[in-house]
């Protein structure tokens, strides 16, 4: 089974600064790899790579053997048929109804007549328990809805690969679990890849099948859960125990 | 949708206005520019256009029927004239004869330049299409303009003239005003003119009347003969006088005598003068004169001295009646005496005439000497004696 | 050096500017064509700024009428007081004054509703499903701008002309058959076309700059604030200082 995606030397510098100072890592398919790290350490930059929302400073990204690293908007149009992403905040269009997010991925790539929509969300708004709020803005749900929507909305093209930004963060631990089991039976249904960033430990115990830690550009580790907590990297060891830095390296 | 429908409505409307707005400035402003008309063109030559420009309108009898479309100034120096390329609504063709003129003028005195082109007579041949309609000479309205200028300079300036005069004569001043302004109530100087003119009628009335001295002068012959005869008296004197004899031909004639007289009379007025101040002093004065004149007695004394020497001075005088010579004749004739003292005190006063006299002496002094110088006798005494 | 940077970043802003103008015009011509996107936002940017335009055109018609009578009593100008307001309205004041006005309002939307999504990361989720923000988002504004911006201006041609009218009419005794004729007779369709002209340039540039700026915004709410005042700023310079080269280019032309 080859990968799906396949990162090799990811270095991210704006300007002066540095966020990422080579990455590497494979990601297989139906494989679900968490990125764990603290706050600030460049991991959504890392998952905007791979949609090629950002273009690295150097290195490599292949998916499906492919490089995405160079390629124009409409070059990566075929890859962003098939990779979905879930904001930090759902970003739904918030001018738009729910039906009308959520038909907006099967418009614009014109996968179904208009009058088989209806029935498609429905069905994808069932599937993040949200059924019928197609008539509901954005503004008026919560932030948990949001977001479950905006998962209704990735899922819409059944995508091979789906992209999560701290889907956790801001929630409260019971929404947090409900979001923890949605991913793990989307993957399970639709087989898709997953990559998830956060810094919700409870989130990684539960879908993660590996952990990756970013620290200072790099990942410090990447292994499955149980070899993590085994480290003995003593950072790595506070982070999964939710303790403060012995020293101060701000 | 409803939402969508209401939304397309209102857009709809708003750009439907829009649209007819557009279309009736296309329709209002188009017709104008005879956007929809055939136009025929037309070419005519011009040594200059004074400004004219493209677009500018042209006039057909004073109506706006076309504009002009093209203007060119011919790269080739031996070409004089600029070519005018304009276009006529087409309906007007018929107007266009080979007699039309056209020529450039300006809309009000500072206006754009336009052309205007004036209809040809029927008998004329039509003007056909493309066809070059003929320049009428250029009014340079710049020189027109500028010599009106000069002209209503002139103009401003003889109102200011006329206004101040006009001022003048309202306030009286001046002859005009004088002649108008009124004296009296009822009354100007042409009233009085008037009345002197009818006076002066009535004169001649009277004149021919005979009443009054100027008739009686015009119409008296013995008056009249009188006076021929003092007039000829008059003649010979001024005859005498313009012949140089006597003192009143020297006063006339020589310039240097009459300043002198002028001097004689200043001394006389002095001596008047003088002899007023004389009087004044006698008026209070215990001197002889004063006395005499204002003392009886004193005075009848005087007199009657003055009686007693003039009885011996008749004596004399009797005497000297008897006898012959200047002396005799002096003392017999008063009046001689009288005049010839007058002179002599006359003369001595007078720096001029004793100069006179002795200018008369000294040449009577020469004239002798040459007498005798003829006659071979010796050389009497040349030199004048002493002045006195 | 502050002013070869400065210099710099002007380049570079204005090089973004005018690649997403390049972009967005492409986009008017290329399918697919969302007339639902372009008539809501005509709705939105012209009919909501009808109300403004009306009352900006309608008062410096008057003020135009007034100004020429009592500032130039003495030589007899009140008769031409219809040539005055319709030549001056129709090619300047309607065209730069509505751009500016409505301009402001319409570019300061486009920055705060673009702006927003930027930061909520709405324009992102836009690429992540393989949609281009221009086409999605900018082109239907500048087509409604295009279209709305001359529509506004004629409409407004109209009512400064009215607002002339009542002036002539009631303040200077002046018939309005006297008025209508004198306006008729000075104003050529060429003013009407350059005035118009103008309005679909100045539209061209509130749109690019209002939507570079929201799109380009950074700072959360802040930012987009920023970003706001800076298209005011930004497009009301860019009308102004264009007007003196349109109205040249459009006497050379028309």
């Amino acid at each position: 089974m080859s990968a799906l995606y396949s990162v090799r030397g990811l270095v991210k510098r704006y300007g002066v600064k540095s966020v990422l100072e080579g990455i590497d890592f494979d990601l297989a398919r139906g494989e679900c790899l968490v990125v764990l790290g603290r706050s600030g350490t460049g991991k959504s930059v890392t998952l905007r790579h791979l949609i090629g929302l950002e273009q690295p400073t150097s290195g490599s990204i292949l998916f499906e053997s492919l490089e995405i690293v160079g390629r124009s908007e409409r070059e990566l149009q075929p890859v962003r048929r098939r990779v979905a992403m879930l904001f930090q905040g759902g970003a739904l269009f918030d001018s738009m109804t729910v039906f009308d997010n959520l038909a907006f991925p099967f418009r614009e790539h014109r996968v179904c007549p208009e009058a088989e929509l209806a029935g498609r969300i429905a069905a994808l708004l069932d599937k993040v328990h949200l059924p019928g709020t197609e008539r509901r803005m954005p503004a008026d749900l919560s932030g948990g809805m949001k977001k479950r929507v905006a998962l209704a909305r990735a899922l819409a093209l059944e995508p091979e690969v789906l992209l999560f930004d701290e889907p956790t963060t801001g929630l409260d631990p019971m929404t947090s679990a409900s979001i923890a089991s949605l991913i793990l039976a989307t993957q399970r249904s639709t087989g898709a890849a997953a990559l998830v960033v956060t810094h919700d430990i409870a989130l990684a115990r539960r879908v993660a099948d590996r952990i990756a830690f970013l620290d200072q550009g790099r990942f410090r580790f990447l292994g499955t859960f149980e070899e993590a907590e085994a480290a003995p990297d003593p950072l790595l060891a506070d982070f999964l125990a939710g303790r403060e830095e012995a020293d101060d390296v701000a | 949708m409803s939402r969508e429908r209401r939304a397309n409505r209102r857009v709809g409307t708003l750009v439907l206005a829009a649209l007819a707005v557009a279309a009736t400035a296309l329709f209002l402003l188009g017709d104008k520019q005879n956007l929809f008309r055939a136009k025929n063109r037309y070419t005519v030559r011009f040594a200059d256009v004074n400004g004219l420009q493209r677009g500018a309108s042209v006039q057909l009898n004073g109506v706006d029927v076309g504009q002009v479309e093209k203007i060119v100034l011919p790269e080739d120096m031996g070409q004089h004239e600029l070519v005018v390329h304009l276009s006529i609504d087409a309906r007007y063709e018929q107007r266009l004869r080979e007699d039309s003129a056209a020529r450039i003028r300006t809309l009000g005195l500072l206006g754009d330049k336009y052309l205007e082109v004036t209809s040809g007579s029927p008998a004329a041949p039509p003007l056909p299409e493309g066809g070059e309609i003929p320049a009428a000479a250029v009014t340079n309205v710049d020189a027109l303009v500028s010599s009106g200028e000069d002209l209503m300079q002139n103009v401003l300036a003889i109102s200011a003239q006329l206004t101040s005069i006009l001022g003048r004569m309202e306030r009286g001043e001046g002859l005009l005003g004088e002649l108008t302004k009124e004296m009296e109530p009822g009354k100007n100087v042409t009233t009085e003119i008037y009345g002197t003119l009818a006076a002066l009628r009535q004169a001649a009335e009277a004149i021919g009347n005979g009443k009054g001295p100027v008739p009686r002068l015009l119409n008296d012959e013995d008056l009249g003969e009188k006076l021929e005869v003092s007039v000829g008296r008059l003649d010979t004197i001024l005859e005498k006088a313009e012949g140089g004899e006597g003192v009143l031909p020297m006063l006339l004639t020589d310039t240097e005598a009459r300043a002198k007289l002028d001097r004689t009379l200043s001394a006389l007025e002095q001596a008047a003068a003088k002899l007023s101040q004389v009087a004044d002093g006698l008026a209070g004065s215990d001197a002889l004169l004063a006395k005499l004149l204002t003392d009886e007695e004193y005075g009848r004394k005087v007199a009657g001295e003055l009686d007693r020497l003039l009885a011996n001075l008749a004596v004399v005088s009797d005497k000297l009646a008897h006898g012959e010579g200047t002396a005799a004749r002096l003392i017999d004739d008063p009046a001689l005496f009288e005049a010839l003292n007058d002179i002599v005190l006359g003369v001595n006063e007078s720096k001029m005439l004793r100069w006179l006299v002795r200018n008369r002496q000294k040449k009577g002094i020469e004239s002798r000497y040459e007498d005798a110088r003829e006659a071979g006798e010796a050389p009497p005494a040349r030199d004048l004696p002493e002045a006195p | 050096m502050r002013l070869l940077a400065a210099l710099d970043r002007a380049a570079e802003e204005a090089g973004a500017l005018a690649r997403l103008g390049a972009r967005a015009a492409a986009g008017l011509f290329t399918p697919p064509f969302d007339f639902r996107a372009g008539i809501e936002q005509m709705d939105q940017i012209g009919v909501r700024s009808l109300g403004v335009a009306g009352i900006t055109t309608v008062f410096t018609g008057m003020v135009m009428a007034l100004q020429t009578a009592y500032s130039l009593p003495g030589l007899g100008v009140k008769y031409y007081i219809g040539t005055v307001v319709s030549k001056s309205l129709v090619r300047e004041l309607a065209p730069v004054l509505v751009a500016l006005i409505v301009g402001g309002r319409i570019g300061s939307g486009m920055t705060a509703e673009l702006g927003t999504m930027k930061v909520t990361e709405q324009i992102d989720a836009l690429r992540s499903m393989a949609a281009d923000p221009v086409k999605k988002l900018v082109v239907p504004k500048l087509a409604a701008t295009l279209v709305m911006l001359p529509a506004l201006t004629l409409l407004g041609d109209l009512l400064g002309i009215l607002g002339g009218l009542l002036i002539a009419v009631f303040q200077l005794d002046l018939t309005a058959a006297f008025y209508a004729n004198d306006v008729i007779s000075s104003l050529t369709l060429e003013d009407v076309v350059s005035g118009v002209g103008k309005s679909f340039f100045f539209a061209f540039f509130i749109t690019v700059v209002g939507c570079h700026n929201g799109l380009t915004a950074e700072g959360g709410a802040d930012g987009v604030g920023r970003a706001t005042t800076n298209t005011v700023v930004l497009a009301s310079i860019l009308i102004l200082v264009s007007d003196f080269f349109l109205t040249k280019l459009f006497y050379l032309v028309g």
